[in-house]
């Protein structure tokens, strides 16, 4: 089902509906938020606050783009956690193993070493960058999707993702004779 | 590399490119054989990327907690909310995707997850048992019965059971009826195939025939005869490798150990030689990647090896013992 019909459900107070969007994008959500905030517990309480106002405000207000506004209220609710938490916010220690997993079990035995290459090139990568590339590869955003998510021009995602895609062959070639 | 190339090659990737685009691509890569170096450099890399993931957060955490709030928002605690609201506290998932049918709960109370075909999920039930599910498999559990706690499998799953002497933890399969205690074992419906880690089961096919099966010990059912014959298994542990990769092989043949490999990383391997099948070995291999494990048996007992990714065969070449 389409999120506009999804979200017209969730106005009409299904929570069948709300659930069925959760499972949609929760883990893409949590990725984002954790990016921004590098603590698991607290990516996941972000995003459960913004599907609660969802449904809180569902006779209130009306919400036109939602996977636009999802993504936003995450970023706006990761940066909002870390000014609260500032004083004793630490960096995960399971952030490095957290970040990237692989996701397919034969890749993972017979090209685990390249993967675990490219999650250290993408780790190496300056944090729009990085953003940029995980939004489009890892989450599926398009660029016009992320350009209004963080807040810049398309020509800057574009650009991001070329130099991205350049970091990556660059750091790979390199390394390539022991792979 | 050239500008413009690099640029049109990242759209290209990223379904960003008009037509026009598209074309001009087509061009830089007809002009030289350098660009079509590069273009299936780049795209080998950007394919690795998409076998990246990170669902690693905790779903049913998560919705237990909007559940919650929900219920609470809405000051209207009915029955229905309220058994709801204690499964969703009680329930923890620790594993992977998969799909849990959790805000709507079925009316008979039956919970379902089910893996797809790359993904491994671990389960702790109501009871604190752990349930390890394996790729391409379902299981569902009902605990609403105060006498019994029921699982119904189809797939292969490890399970580690809560000790309960008052109520039993079954399982049902296509053909096979488990019934335990508390222990920890292995059932794998395909194979129809129960092995026991620890402690003690009871297991029951359809022509009511049951049999006792202790630690170290496996279960087969046979279709044709309906009979079920105990075998036992030296280092039984190598059945669960699936689930941590974790294999110890004490002195036995390199065909037995392949033979676990096979199974847990989804890969055939034939023998230039099949002297090579009677070499034996003593290793154990805790969390290797699978070329990891072939370098060192084959650096132990002489052989060499060649992955065929296709068809996902592995050749082993050498003399043999």
């Amino acid at each position: 089902m389409q999120d506009k019909a999804l979200y017209s459900a969730v106005q009409r107070s299904d929570e069948k509906a709300l659930s069925t969007l959760f499972d949609k994008y929760f883990q893409d959500l949590c990725f984002y938020s954790f990016q921004i905030i590098k603590s698991k517990e607290l990516s996941e309480e972000v995003v459960a606050d913004v599907f609660i106002k969802i449904w809180n405000n569902r006779g209130k207000a009306v919400v036109l783009n939602l996977k636009n506004y999802l993504y936003k209220s995450v970023k706006n609710g990761s940066l909002q956690a870390i000014k609260d938490i500032k004083p004793r916010l630490c960096v995960d220690d399971s952030y490095r193993e957290l970040h990237l997993l692989t996701i397919d079990i034969e890749s993972h035995i017979m090209e685990k070493e390249s993967l675990e290459h490219v999650i250290g090139i993408i780790n190496k990568m300056p944090v729009q960058r990085r953003t940029v590339f995980e939004l489009n590869r890892i989450n599926g955003l398009k660029y016009k999707e992320i350009a209004e998510v963080m807040n810049i021009s398309v020509r800057t995602v574009q650009n991001q993702m070329i130099k991205a895609v350049q970091f990556m062959h660059e750091n790979f070639s390199e390394n390539s004779a022991s792979l | 590399m050239d500008n413009k190339f690099r640029e049109l090659a990242t759209k290209y990737f990223s379904n960003e490119t008009s037509s026009e685009e598209v074309h001009l691509l087509v061009d830089f890569l007809q002009s030289s054989d350098l660009y079509q170096k590069w273009f299936d450099e780049l795209a080998h890399q950007w394919s690795l990327t998409g076998k990246l993931s990170h669902s690693n957060f905790n779903t049913v955490k998560t919705k237990a907690k909007i559940a919650e709030a929900i219920a609470i928002s809405q000051k209207k605690n009915t029955v229905k909310k309220l058994i709801f609201r204690v499964a969703a506290m009680l329930i923890l998932v620790l594993g992977i995707g998969g799909s849990i049918n959790f805000f709507a709960f079925p009316s008979d109370h039956w919970v379902e997850y089910s893996t797809k075909s790359n993904q491994n999920m671990k389960v702790v039930l109501p009871d604190n048992s752990i349930v390890w599910l394996n790729s391409s498999s379902t299981f569902s559990y009902s605990f609403s019965d105060k006498s019994v706690r029921k699982i119904r499998l189809d797939g292969e799953a490890f399970f580690d059971v809560k000790r309960n002497t008052t109520r039993p933890f079954t399982i049902q399969t296509n053909h096979l009826f488990t019934q335990v205690l508390g222990t920890s074992f292995n059932i794998d419906s395909k194979e129809e195939q129960v092995s026991v880690i620890s402690g003690k089961v009871a297991v029951t096919n359809k022509s009511n025939h049951t049999v006792l099966v202790e630690k170290g010990e496996q279960v087969n059912h046979n279709k044709t005869s309906e009979k079920l014959s105990k075998i036992i298994i030296p280092n039984i542990i190598n059945t669960i490798a699936w689930k941590d990769q974790v294999f110890v092989f004490d002195d036995i043949t390199i065909k037995e150990a392949l033979k676990h490999l096979g199974k847990t990383y989804s890969v055939n391997f034939t023998y230039s030689n099949n002297n090579i099948e009677k070499c034996k070995i003593r290793a154990s291999f805790n969390n290797k990647s699978l070329k990891n494990i072939l370098n060192i048996m084959c650096t132990s007992i002489g052989c060499t090896y060649i992955i065929n990714k296709e068809n996902k065969e592995i050749k082993i070449f050498g003399k043999g013992c």
